[in-house]
């Protein structure tokens, strides 16, 4: 059998394709898992917020603390299977997650944010980074984020008293069908 | 320098190995999710994981989850080396100089 450079670069180019797209695949299963847990968590603390509004800082509190366990759990679930174990990327995202909270905080502080704002702030920040990060990733990924970022910039605008209820349905429902989305 | 492996060079057969290899360690793919990312049809997917399976270079598990019966492949540790091997293959013929 002789192979000519014409085809062998064919062929090549043929199996970067095809191992970019499982690449990609990988990444949005991994994205999923992260949308389905906060989008439940999210969904729960905002309803805990319309309810309960007396107990929500105690309730926000164990869920957070709820939600970074079931984070270090899923991270500590992939790095399990993964091929390559990238001790820098993941001390890289640990860093990426602590500068977004650390930059929120600042900014909600320094702009003396109402509760709405600070409701609105944070989905409408992580879907954006979520969206830059899904224009270099793949499309599915850049519109789940789009999706869930309107949602709840909407709900800033229409939802008036009811804000914590849309949050906890919209955008928490957003985030969970964008996983089911990025999964299809 | 290993030199072309018949079974893997089908481009076919080698777009599967190439999803299978990407994949994490164990992970095995379903047959429709496998058939999407190469752009194959039913049968002739079939017939090339048959192929791969008989040479030992891919697993495959038949299941039934539900109702519907669901094949999932994995490639095997020998699939792996192969494909690398046939990879390097292709990559050496690149990389010579034209005659």
């Amino acid at each position: 059998m002789t192979v000519d450079r014409e085809e062998a670069s064919a062929l090549l180019k043929d199996v970067e394709g095809i191992e970019s797209r499982v690449r990609q695949l990988l990444i949005y299963s991994r994205v999923s898992d992260y949308l389905f847990l906060w989008g439940a968590i999210w969904g729960l603390g905002f309803t805990c917020n319309y309810f309960m509004r007396a107990q929500s800082n105690l309730l926000w509190y164990a869920l957070e603390t709820i939600g970074l366990i079931g984070t270090v759990t899923i991270v500590a679930f992939h790095r399990r299977r993964s091929e390559a174990k990238n001790n820098f990327a993941f001390v890289r995202a640990a860093l990426s997650v602590i500068a977004i909270v650390v930059f929120g905080g600042i900014w909600i502080t320094l702009t003396h944010m109402g509760w709405r704002e600070q409701v609105t702030f944070w989905p409408t920040l992580l879907s954006f980074i979520l969206f830059l990060i899904g224009l270099w990733i793949g499309r599915a990924m850049a519109l789940a984020a789009l999706a869930i970022f309107a949602v709840s910039l909407t709900g800033y605008f229409v939802a008036g008293d009811y804000l914590h209820l849309w949050m906890a349905a919209a955008t928490g429902g957003a985030m969970i069908a964008g996983g089911v989305w990025l999964r299809r | 320098m290993a030199g072309p492996d018949e079974i893997i060079h089908q481009s076919m057969r080698l777009k599967i190995m190439a999803a299978l290899n990407a994949g994490n360690r164990n992970d095995a793919i379903e047959f429709t999710r496998l058939k999407s990312l190469i752009g194959a049809t039913d049968g002739n997917l079939g017939a090339h994981l048959e192929t791969l399976s008989g040479a030992g270079y891919v697993s495959l598990e038949k299941r039934v989850e539900g109702k519907r019966p669901q094949t999932r492949a994995r490639i095997t540790p020998a699939g792996r080396k192969a494909f690398a091997e046939h990879v390097e293959y292709l990559r050496s013929i690149l990389d010579a100089p034209p005659q």
